[in-house]
């Protein structure tokens, strides 16, 4: 279990962030990295460096049987797979597992359990967890049975794949008379996007927010929540904003699901960091999923509790046991995070091409999360998040006014980027005031788009 | 305009200590810029003297006018010729297209964006191959 080398599986800022939590801890490095990504920073700083493949990430960071050899190579003991490709893959983990390396994240069981978005509910159900109201099994085949539940629950209802997650493979379902046609057509999308044709239904909440709650767990039967985070900003379910804690939630309450969620992390045998995510709508929380992994946003929490979220995942990877306890464990002030997209402001178009100019913000209470600098090129071959720009105030509106100055600070040339757009958010007095539901982000695009 | 001819005068212009090169034929015209060290080799740029052709450029300073029979990358990503890999490519040489008809998927940061012939033509030459990287304003097609 003692593991003193860590394989990166990923590439770009997280890698980069991975790669300083080991740093800390006196761990060594091994860095796989696709023919795109050889002068990626971690590559060069990493104390083995190893190439797994060509660009395309099917032949590179998700090749599984490259990234064990190549920790075989490295002489690495243990994969950390950081958020994306291969970190929620229960088959890759058992893979991991079989070669006597330990995999940085929970067991392939847990990993398979909340895959499964319906086990995921009954298990979350078990513990205490408040869910979206609707049933935690699969549907009956009979379209009168069928047809009774989505009554029973009330319209509109929303159909989902089991097998689906991160908004894909649902379909919302305003009359009865619709119904057995949206199932019948989601469960043919998730039979080929998935390989799971199995589909359930649930309440469909037209005005949420997306509240989600940071969790750590040992190996040793300790499971602790960090604090509640809001991601409501979100554009085609891909997050924009993000910030801790979620601001006008009753800090009791956010404390009575996080113990809840705990409580679903040792009853299951969970070990590891992990998000539940919730949606809440008129003051009540419900469960949608589980990340299994480290998440993009990790850091707001770490600005918030003080807790290196990243350096305990390893640490309860290597067995150790957790030694903060639940009542140590602050909400202090408040941040935000903004994600830098290598993308047109206005239409969202992909921009990759080359970095000229970069200019960072910095200052008190300001961390920028990047892989980047100038002359760095930006591939068609990932994602377009090139910085995570992360601030830290005494309140909220300390934090805003934080995050404007950063954002009009930094500077990105060369390509296209979406700064001009969390500029404009920032000054958006919606997101000011707080709590504004998941759609507000694409209603205000589109008020824009007319204006 | 004939590929061997475009092929000669970059040869011409790579080998000469010109900084540009204009090659007019049949109402054609090729021009031919060459790159200071180190941004790239030779770019061969094709402007059409018809106007009201020009397509819409991704990033303009890359991407030149549309040419009737060069059909060029409106973007910097990965072109795939097929919707899925087990599909029938979307154009095939010989194949009749009309203009809108979808030619080629460019993927660039997980976003796939599709890319349709600007007029009528047919497929002489698909000069990419599939799962590639191309640059925004490389040749994907020569229409006759």
């Amino acid at each position: 279990m003692m593991f003193d080398t860590v394989l990166i599986a990923n590439r770009g800022e997280i890698a980069l962030r991975i790669q300083r939590a080991c740093r800390g801890l006196g761990l060594r490095t091994v860095a796989v990295y696709s023919e795109a990504d050889a002068d990626a920073a971690h590559v060069r700083q990493a104390d083995r460096a190893l190439c797994i493949g060509p660009a395309a990430p099917g032949r590179s960071y998700l090749n599984q049987a490259a990234i064990l050899f190549a920790a075989r190579l490295g002489g690495a003991q243990a994969i950390h797979p950081g958020y994306g490709f291969l970190s929620e893959n229960a088959d890759f983990v058992a893979r991991v597992e079989q070669a006597a390396l330990v995999f940085v994240g929970p067991s392939a069981a847990c990993i398979r359990v909340m895959g499964d978005k319906v086990a995921a509910k009954r298990a979350m159900r078990a513990a205490g967890v408040p869910c979206v109201p609707g049933p935690d099994e699969a549907l009956p085949d009979d379209p009168a049975a069928i047809q009774a539940i989505a009554a029973e629950i009330g319209y509109p209802v929303i159909v989902k794949a089991a097998g689906g997650g991160g908004g894909r493979g649902m379909r919302v379902v305003a009359r009865a008379e619709e119904l057995i046609e949206a199932l019948a057509i989601t469960r043919e999308e998730a039979r080929r996007a998935f390989g799971n044709p199995e589909v359930y239904i649930e309440k469909f909440l037209t005005r949420p927010r997306h509240v989600e709650i940071q969790v750590l767990a040992d190996g040793h039967g300790t499971a602790l929540w960090l604090g509640s985070r809001d991601c409501s900003l979100q554009r085609r379910h891909q997050k924009v904003v993000e910030e801790a804690p979620a601001p006008g939630i009753p800090a009791e309450q956010v404390a009575a699901v996080g113990a809840r969620c705990a409580e679903a992390c040792r009853q299951i045998g969970y070990c590891g960091v992990g998000t539940f995510e919730f949606l809440y709508e008129n003051d009540a929380f419900y469960f949608i999923e589980m990340n299994t992994r480290l998440q993009v946003e990790h850091p707001v929490t770490e600005m918030t509790t003080g807790i290196d979220i990243v350096q305990q995942q390893l640490r309860v990877a290597r067995g150790e046991r957790l030694t903060i306890r639940q009542a140590d464990i602050g909400c202090h002030g408040h941040a935000v995070e903004c994600r830098v997209n290598a993308e047109d402001p206005e239409s969202f178009a992909p921009s990759p091409g080359r970095i000229g100019e970069w200019v960072l913000p910095g200052g008190f209470g300001v961390r920028v999360d990047s892989h980047a600098s100038a002359g760095t090129l930006v591939t068609p071959h990932y994602d377009s998040m090139i910085a995570k720009l992360i601030v830290h105030g005494a309140s909220r509106a300390d934090a805003l006014d934080r995050m404007r100055l950063a954002l009009a600070e930094m500077r990105v040339g060369g390509i296209a980027t979406n700064l001009p757009l969390h500029r404009a958010i920032l000054d958006d007095p919606d997101f000011a005031s707080g709590g504004v539901d998941i759609h507000h982000l694409e209603r205000w695009l589109a008020a824009r788009v007319a204006a | 305009m004939d590929r061997q001819v475009i092929e000669a005068l970059i040869d011409v212009l790579a080998k000469s200590d010109l900084a540009e090169l204009e090659f007019t034929q049949d109402g054609a015209t090729l021009r031919l810029v060459k790159r200071s060290p180190g941004v790239s080799d030779i770019a061969p740029v094709a402007t059409n003297a018809a106007p009201g052709e020009a397509r819409a450029a991704v990033t303009p300073a890359a991407v030149p006018e549309a040419s009737p029979t060069l059909f060029r990358s409106p973007l910097y990503g990965v072109v795939h010729l097929r919707p899925s890999p087990e599909a029938p490519p979307f154009v095939r040489v010989g194949d009749a297209v009309c203009a809108g008809q979808s030619l080629c998927m460019i993927e660039a940061m997980k976003a796939f964006s599709e890319v349709r012939a600007a007029a009528d033509g047919v497929v002489a030459e698909v000069l990419v191959e599939s799962g590639t990287e191309v640059e925004a304003g490389q040749i994907l097609f020569r229409f006759a």
